[in-house]
């Protein structure tokens, strides 16, 4: 009875002193990530072709009839009801484009959201829209802009693909965000670039 | 399990903390229950606390120490955090030379002096017009006075950064300055600001330039209460530039006009509007300009040092593990002293489990008095430890005993009521006869 107790009472008391430690932060704490992972071999990167909003042979970019292109979507695995994806945006358009929104078949709901550090406080606040300048680029990253999808209808495993469907003033985004370790800070192949 | 799991995220972050407390704290009722059924120990508990009072005053301070500094330490670190978060509150986003953004944060929010390029008048004409911003400031940085650092802004960032002034009134003519609520001069009072900062600052570089204090700016808590705003339309007039107009206009502030704009190292934006920061951070994030938030820049660097907190956390509750165990062996010791007494009780009937409840009670006394005094211990070495950093780094800190150190405390004493139970073995397994036999 009492090394069930002692068992249960150590368990107990290893979890506060990790769990509080991270001040309460949205996200997981993250640590030096290992971010050079080996690139699969023989990946045809056929970017730059607008194949609509389907996804191309190649899920790193997607690209949208009128001009928005989505570079290395990313998110971070989770046992979480909710995640962050993360994504490189180019309006290639002639004139601007507005981000209204988004969803997801895996998940309930979906919204933009933007880090701000307010009084000492971390979290994500929601936006209702975000406009592009035309030939502007902008990168959804930890701690900046990110698309959060709430009510995951099951946890996200690392090599997993996530479609999100990222809504604009000018039509629909379709894209596939993979599926990074729980940690991680960047996609794999963050800083290299398709042409 | 998932529903379970459903439940617990839907509480409130206050009743979680609420409900993980009464957890940590469970297992001392639990074992009082199961050792003190039937028995009342409370006589012999008192007597033997009031006893040997002054050893254990001594374990129980020992104990509040241990308790004390640990919970202070955990709770400092959170207030610096805190503090150090908010002095980026009034800096939306930060516009500079490409550069390290590390450095331009330090030198634009904390005031910790650094060279940087300068932006000219291109990069004001692009910011200018946009229309999504609400404040633009130059900061123009690079002087100082009685070691507090001068600034040259506009009377909007002014405002921006302090809300109503304290004092006076904000600066309304090139030769006019605002203080800081902690900076060394008075209202009225007339001073040249030095070129360059700290000891080894020249005082006479800039003779012949005077600038009287108009007004003082309320607290910030933050290193700016130390400084004093001026018009960037004098620093630029310090040294020699031209002043931000063009020759004929007669006013300070915003617009500048670009064709006579001598440069500044850095530009804080302000937006009403969250999305409308990204905006612009975006816009002008490219090229000849670099902007970021200082905001996450902060976060990031709390999430790099991540570890290190949780490393420290985990220092404290073995330290405290440490002079716990010190502690009960020392009980122990004593168990082996009381045997006598003990053997006494138990040749006159009492059971076995009458000593084990009475050495574990007692234990359990100490150390509780010790966690409750520790509480206090913790709040008193965080309040001075913020005095400490407050004189260092100019930042305003509320230190405050928080959940984190409450769970912390709580993990500690139900621990120690496990290893309480040490002693309280060391009194049980003791052999009545040969006790007995023992000369006093």
């Amino acid at each position: 009875m009492r090394h069930a107790a002692a068992l249960a009472l150590l368990i107990a008391f290893a979890a506060p002193a990790a769990a509080r430690a991270d001040g309460g932060q949205v996200q997981p704490a993250l640590t030096e990530a290992d971010v050079g992972k080996a690139h699969e071999a023989g990946h045809d990167h056929n970017a730059g072709e607008p194949d609509g909003d389907d996804h191309a042979d190649d899920d790193h970019v997607a690209a949208a009839p009128f001009g928005l292109v989505a570079l290395h979507p990313w998110t971070r695995a989770t046992a979480a009801r909710e995640a962050l994806v993360f994504v490189e945006l180019e309006n290639g358009a002639a004139g601007p484009v507005t981000l209204t929104g988004a969803r997801s078949p895996a998940a309930t709901s979906a919204e933009i959201v933007a880090f701000r550090l307010v009084d000492g406080v971390a979290a994500y606040a929601p936006i209702a829209s975000l406009p592009l300048d035309p030939g502007a680029e902008i990168t959804l990253a930890p701690f900046g802009l990110a698309i959060r999808l709430e009510g995951l209808s099951e946890p996200l495993a690392r090599g997993a693909r996530l479609p999100v469907t990222l809504l604009t003033d000018a039509g629909a985004l379709d894209f596939v965000a993979e599926v990074e370790a729980a940690d991680a800070r960047a996609h794999s192949h963050a800083g290299h670039s398709h042409d | 399990m998932t529903a379970l799991g459903d439940l617990w995220a839907a509480l409130p972050a206050a009743a979680q903390d609420a409900l993980l407390l009464a957890a940590l704290l469970s297992p001392a009722p639990v074992l009082a229950a199961l050792l003190l059924r039937g028995l009342s120990v409370g006589g012999l508990t008192g007597a033997l606390l009031w006893r040997f009072r002054r050893t254990n005053l001594l374990f129980a301070a020992l104990m509040a120490l241990s308790v004390g500094l640990g919970a202070a330490v955990i709770a400092q670190e959170r207030a610096l955090r805190q503090g150090a978060a908010r002095a980026a509150d009034a800096f939306d986003v930060i516009v500079a030379a490409p550069g390290d953004r590390l450095r331009l944060m330090l030198a634009a929010v904390y005031l910790d002096p650094a060279d940087a390029p300068l932006l000219r008048g291109e990069a004001l004409a692009r910011l200018q017009a946009d229309s999504q911003i609400d404040l633009l400031a130059p900061l123009a940085f690079g002087d100082s006075h009685a070691g507090a650092p001068v600034v040259g802004s506009t009377a909007a960032f002014v405002a921006h950064l302090s809300g109503p002034l304290a004092e006076g009134r904000v600066f309304a003519a090139e030769d006019e300055a605002v203080a800081g609520a902690r900076a060394p001069v008075a209202v009225g009072y007339s001073f040249t600001p030095a070129h360059g900062h700290g000891p080894l600052a020249e005082t006479d570089a800039h003779d012949g330039v005077s600038l009287r204090v108009v007004g003082r700016m309320a607290p910030t808590g933050t290193p700016w209460d130390k400084a004093i705003v001026t018009p960037v339309e004098a620093v630029w007039n310090t040294h020699g530039l031209a002043n931000g107009h063009a020759p004929g206009v007669d006013r300070i502030g915003p617009p500048f006009d670009p064709d006579y704009f001598p440069g500044t190292p850095a530009f804080v934006i302000h937006a009403q509007e969250l999305w409308r920061a990204y905006a612009v951070q975006a816009r002008h994030d490219r090229g000849d300009m670099m902007a970021f938030f200082p905001g996450a820049e902060l976060a990031r660097l709390n999430a790099l040092v991540g570890d290190v907190r949780q490393a420290m956390s985990l220092m404290a509750t073995l330290t405290q593990a440490l002079v716990a165990a010190g502690v009960m062996a020392g009980l122990a010791a004593l168990a082996r002293l009381f045997g006598r007494r003990f053997a006494l009780l138990r040749a006159l009937g009492a059971p076995r489990r009458f000593v084990l409840a009475a050495m574990w009670s007692y234990a359990v006394a100490l150390v509780g008095a010790g966690c409750l005094a520790g509480l206090g211990v913790g709040w008193l070495s965080a309040r001075l430890l913020s005095a400490l950093v407050e004189a260092r780094t100019d930042l305003a800190l509320a230190p405050a005993l928080g959940w984190p150190e409450l769970h912390l405390v709580a993990g500690f004493f139900s621990l120690t009521c496990l290893l309480a139970l040490l002693p309280g073995l060391a009194a049980y397994r003791r052999d009545v006869p040969s006790d007995l036999r023992e000369t006093a």
